[in-house]
């Protein structure tokens, strides 16, 4: 979710601001970010703006008072007539400023700077703000219809007890262009939407919801059911009354059952089964068949891999394959996620006996190592902390440096390094032995004070006696104190099955990025909890829902804001789009480098070449997996694996090599049926069956006798009806 | 869906139109000269200032140049004197003489160069990753108004890299739609055609036909394209990629064959001569951003400009033989053919490496590198005639004069297209960044 920035331009004067003697902590500062002053691409940036530099999003409210009122000779503030300083005269464009007018004159924003320079320009008695947090009031509103504005009140609750009324000196940040904070705390929202508005003060933030639906919508009966998915979903969808679509039919849920657990589709034999089953129960069978099927820990192991960066170019061919045999294995014996979790922690050893251990090998720092597993174990980014403190949330430079000094004490022992590029550092070609050294600590950047390690989130600071730091880490991922993990992991598991997550971005759980449904959230994360972190009961949960197995929307169906009333469409994955193609054509498709791979799910690196030794351009193959999105595996995020399409990708498919190859082999599936004297009819059966995993329709097989009949020669007829059927959208999309 | 809107919000292209002052480009690109397309040479391996367009005679003999400064059609501008062509057309060029960063290797300068942001640090192999700046060509494309047949970004004929893939060539977190169609194959070659652009063996215009009923004949059942935004977006694809494919319009801008014999060979029949050809051509046929690579490698003795002097890779030798000449017969050539067609004031030759070279001649008598200062060359589009901005000092080792850093001149090369560097795009992590982080050269805007 995107945020972006309001200005408040001119707010009429509150009732609890003290204008006449302004503090410069509690007043002046919040006016730099309410204008918007102290942002990344104004005065807040690395260099600042016009020699002006102020802190991030004011986040160092001393550095913002020596700036404004110290440096530069002191030319920003003119304590004898307040009103020229340049601060001011800046600020309301009385001379040139590239940022514009941030205030009108005679504002409160302009009336509390005037008067605090009036004063004296002083510093506040102490640089504790005195607040434990912020709070919006209504923390949710429903609008519907016409109704499009309503007031809210940002209170700040002291240390001391009691609260203040700050809602005039707040900066906002809102998730959509159509939720507009406007003057003294009222909010406008010009659209039918479902969106965040997250209100900052002094280093705190508290969000609000704002849904807005027409008045046409009927209300919604009550839910009828047992399952706690369809509850969840249903009753978030009954408050925006959107119902949801119906159960979509048996050739849908196949294909979508066969790609979402086995990244797969069925052989014509498997769907003909299938489609002629007549028990209530089949969608449950396959979906306890499909569970068993080794392609299910294959699908799953390529999703892990794409997070842990398992890939050639650190982790050499031998650790890529023993590392993703590992990992496979893991998801093969439905091991407890947790479990995984603190062996991949507390791997140490030759990361060729001990192939967890892979996962530092391709993390050699601390900052990366906590980034990554903040990312990929706990939903959280904490890659802005590493320099400032996080701009959308709680997360302080301190949190983030005492969870990288979890990981400052792995030591790599290269036992040998047979490194095609010499002056390649990020290349390694033998054996490693990852080790823990006895001393080492992250440093404070500001401090340069060493710091000891503290579980993220407020939890525990261990001592410098604890023998292995990491082994605690691993321990905690999985107890109930962390509320980070369980939750993280869900909304993963929510996202590959439903396309989306119930937090979106997927690793991007925050204070201010809220889940569209927060008790289905919960109960997600509560039936993975009880079932000990294992993957399998809650991929079976999800899949067997109605709201999985919902129709996707149609013309004129409403828009449910991203609330699951309709199944996501989206693209076949890279992998499975060459698996599919190789599936249709019964033709086995090769991978240069894993000879041993036959399916692209199950090749265990990236495929690609990267080094100045095998300068050669990529293979077809990977060029082909490449251009659909397949990841290059160097970041550790979901969202390196593209979902775009483009150009690039349409050439492949209609003049590139990997498809023709495997349309004109004779020994495929379009050559074993014609020699085995197969009619038309039958074999355009087998190709429906297994593309679309449906059958054809009259008008299909009547126009498909029309283009086998005109072509020249019946072999090049059915390549191009097959290639037909493969470029289809409905080929191409999981619907 | 709302999901939608938060995607076009992702982009931060509304975003800075709305929220952000965005006057000043406005304001002051009002009557001035528009770049409607860029031609970047890019010149891997970093060449020498000193031995091309910022000679300095006077320095002691450890610094100086075997070669004479030449006057040129610039008054005042002399340049080396193996440019001879080169120096007939100093009056339509602007250089900048004043380009400095502190990047010392080839992958990090590189990538600095071709996206005019500072790496993170100085690295050998810098990772191309979705972390680092997109290409400039990849952020031209998403923010110009131009559509056409021919794509946005091109790019050919090489990939560069030191090692691994030098980062910086293409879309990076912009995500794949703005990538550079980029042409891998050797336009000097016989029978140069583009592999897209080729159906497979077999397959010709009437089973195409086929093929396409079929396609349409199945969409037509499910109705997807009707319905759905992803299955639309499929489709225009292949609407696009079949254009081009039976386009005549395509094929002749691509088709190097159909060009007088004369002008192929006043480029030089070398791959970078007709890799300077093909991007006129490109022109011409409407792309908005073209990078051709003059080397896949850094040097060597028909590879870049990383005159080290290596044994068996001797700097001088190297430059009479082959870069200088090289150089001399493609970069005027182009200018004027440009120039010929009534295009220069449209396209914007932008001629740069990713560094210079040391003023003091090593051992080897080569020459390491140098990014403390060093110079770069404009021809055409939205930049002066004859002009030369920023000095560098007696030895060419500094800046004395208007120092410039290369995100001024990506700041600049956007504002010449008529796009705010200011605009900003969102990274993988939702940064809202700068297209730009630098300023404007305003003394070389025409």
């Amino acid at each position: 979710m995107s945020f972006f920035l309001y200005f408040g331009i001119g707010l009429v004067l509150p009732a609890q601001v003290d204008s006449l003697s302004p503090n410069f902590l509690n007043e002046v500062a919040p006016i730099l970010s309410l204008g918007g002053c102290n942002q990344g691409a104004c005065h807040g940036g690395l260099h600042g703006k016009g020699g002006f530099k102020l802190s991030l999003r004011g986040e160092d409210p001393a550095y913002d008072y020596d700036a404004l009122v110290k440096q530069a000779g002191g030319r920003r503030i003119s304590n004898p007539i307040p009103s020229e300083s340049l601060v001011v005269q800046k600020a309301i464009a009385k001379v040139p400023h590239e940022g514009g007018k941030r205030f009108k004159e005679n504002s409160i924003p302009y009336t509390l700077l005037v008067n605090w320079i009036a004063q004296g320009s002083l510093p506040p008695k102490s640089w504790d703000p005195g607040i434990t947090s912020i709070e919006i009031v209504p923390k949710e509103k429903l609008l519907v219809g016409e109704e499009k504005e309503f007031s809210i009140r940002v209170m700040a609750l002291l240390k001391k007890g009691g609260v203040r009324d700050v809602t005039s000196l707040v900066a906002y940040d809102s998730s959509d262009f159509g939720l507009k904070p406007t003057l003294d705390g009222k909010v406008v929202c010009d659209e039918f939407m479902e969106g965040t508005l997250a209100a900052r003060f002094l280093g705190k933030q508290a969000p609000i919801r704002v849904i807005r639906i027409p008045q046409e919508t009927k209300s919604l009966p009550p839910f009828q059911g047992e399952n706690f998915i369809d509850k969840a979903v249903y009753q978030k969808l009954a408050q925006i009354r959107i119902p949801p679509k119906g159960v979509c039919s048996d050739s849908i849920f196949l294909r979508r059952a066969f790609l979402d657990l086995n990244g797969q589709l069925p052989t014509p034999q498997e769907a003909r089964a299938f489609l002629a089953d007549k028990t209530p129960a089949k969608r449950e069978k396959l979906v306890d068949q499909l569970l068993d099927r080794a392609e299910f820990s294959q699908l799953w192991a390529m999703k892990w891999s794409d997070l842990l960066r398992n890939e050639e170019k650190t982790l050499d061919a031998k650790g890529v394959r023993l590392f993703y045999d590992w990992i496979r294995r893991s998801f093969q014996d439905d091991k407890p996620l947790d479990q995984f979790a603190l062996e991949l922690l507390s791997a140490r050893g030759s990361t060729y006996s001990q192939p967890a251990g892979n996962y530092y090998r391709g993390l050699r720092d601390p900052e990366t190592r906590a980034e990554a597993f903040a990312q990929v174990f706990l939903g959280l980014r904490i890659q802005c902390a590493r320099c400032h403190n996080h701009p959308f949330d709680r997360w302080t430079q301190e949190d983030y440096h005492r969870l990288a000094s979890f990981f400052s004490r792995i030591q790599y022992q290269v036992l040998e390094n047979n490194r095609r590029d010499i002056l390649d550092k990020h290349e390694f070609a033998g054996e490693q032995i990852v080790w823990l050294s006895r001393s080492g600590m992250t440093l404070d950047p500001r401090t340069r004070q060493p710091l000891l390690p503290r579980f993220p989130g407020g939890g525990e600071t261990l001592s410098g006696q604890t023998p292995d730091w990491l082994l605690e880490l691993g321990k905690w991922v999985g107890k109930k104190d962390n509320p980070f993990f369980a939750p993280a992991q869900a909304n993963r598991v929510w996202f590959h099955l439903m396309g989306r997550g119930i937090v979106e971005p997927l690793e991007d759980f925050r204070s201010t990025n809220l889940p569209i449904n927060p008790p289905l959230l919960n109960a997600l994360a509560e039936y993975f909890t009880q079932k000990g972190y294992r993957l399998k009961p809650l991929v079976k949960a999800i899949v067997l829902s109605q709201t999985y197995q919902a129709s996707a929307s149609a013309p004129g169906d409403p828009d449910d804001f991203g609330n699951f009333a309709q199944a996501k469409v989206r693209s076949l994955k890279a992998e499975e789009l060459l698996d599919g193609l190789s599936r249709v054509l019964d033709f086995p498709a090769r991978f240069p480098g894993y000879p041993e791979a036959e399916r692209a799910i199950a090749v265990p690196g990236t495929g690609l070449r990267y080094s100045a030794a095998t300068r050669g351009a990529d293979s077809s193959m990977a060029k082909f997996l490449q251009s659909f999105g397949k990841p290059s595996r160097s970041l550790t995020c979901e969202c390196e694996r593209s979902e775009e399409t483009t150009l690039g990708q349409a050439f492949h498919m209609i003049s590139g090599p990997v498809i023709h190859e495997m349309l004109s082999a004779p020994e495929n599936r379009i050559g074993k049926l014609l020699t085995s004297g197969a009619s038309d009819e039958k074999i355009l059966k087998e190709f429906f069956l297994t593309a679309l995993c449906r059958y054809p329709s009259v008008q299909e097989e009547n126009q498909v006798a029309v283009i086998i009949k005109r072509s020249a020669d019946r072999r090049h007829g059915w390549e191009d009806v097959v290639w037909g059927i493969v470029n289809s959208k409905e080929f191409l999309l999981r619907q | 869906m709302s999901c939608s809107r938060r995607e076009v919000l992702k982009t931060g292209l509304a975003l800075s139109a709305g929220v952000f002052p965005t006057g000043l480009l406005n304001a002051a690109a009002a009557g001035r000269k528009k770049t409607k397309t860029v031609i970047f040479l890019h010149q891997w391996g970093g060449p020498s200032h000193l031995d091309t367009f910022d000679m300095k005679p006077l320095v002691p003999d450890a610094y100086r140049s075997p070669y004479k400064p030449a006057p040129s059609s610039l008054a005042g501008v002399p340049i080396c004197d193996r440019l001879p062509q080169m120096a007939k057309v100093m009056d339509r060029v602007t250089l900048v003489r004043s380009v400095h960063h502190e990047m010392k290797n080839h992958n990090s300068a590189g990538y600095y160069s071709l996206s005019g942001y500072a790496p993170p640090s100085d690295d050998q192999r810098l990772r191309d990753s979705q972390e680092l700046f997109p290409a400039y060509g990849s952020i031209v494309s998403k923010f110009s108004q131009r559509a056409g047949k021919i794509p946005a970004f091109c790019s050919f004929p090489h990939v560069i890299r030191d090692g691994s893939i030098t980062p910086g060539q293409q879309a990076s977190f912009l995500g794949k739609s703005y990538d550079p169609f980029f042409i891998g194959q050797d336009p000097n070659q016989a029978g140069f055609s583009l592999p897209e652009l080729v159906l497979p063996d077999g397959v010709g215009s009437a089973r195409l036909a086929n093929r396409r009923e079929m396609m349409d004949l199945v969409d037509r059942q499910t109705r997807l394209n009707e319905v759905n935004s992803k299955a639309r977006g499929i489709g225009e694809n292949y609407s696009r990629a079949m254009e081009m494919l039976t386009s005549t319009e395509i094929r002749k801008a691509f088709d190097l064959s159909s060009e007088p014999q004369a002008i192929r060979e006043r480029y030089g029949r070398t791959t970078y001569g007709q890799s300077c050809l093909l991007a006129r051509r490109l022109a011409e046929a409407g792309a908005s951003f073209i990078n051709v690579y003059f080397s896949p490698q850094i040097g060597g003795c028909e590879g870049g400009w990383d005159t080290h002097g290596f044994r068996e890779k001797p700097m001088y030798p190297i430059m009479d033989k082959y870069l200088l000449p090289l150089t001399d017969q493609t970069l005027p050539t182009l200018i004027l053919d440009l120039e010929d067609r009534g295009l220069l004031d449209s396209t914007l030759v932008f001629w740069a490496g990713e560094f210079g070279r040391t003023p003091k001649i090593n051992n080897l008598s080569g020459r390491d590198h140098w990014p403390q200062c060093y110079t770069v060359l404009f021809a055409g589009g939205g930049i002066k005639r004859g002009y030369v901005h920023g000095v560098s000092d007696a030895k060419g080792a500094f800046p004395s004069l208007d120092p410039v850093r290369p995100e001024d001149l990506s700041a600049t090369l956007f504002y010449s297209m008529g796009i705010d560097p200011k605009s900003e795009v969102r990274d993988s992590l939702n940064r809202p960044l700068p297209i730009s982080p630098g300023k404007v050269i305003e003394p070389i805007l025409a």
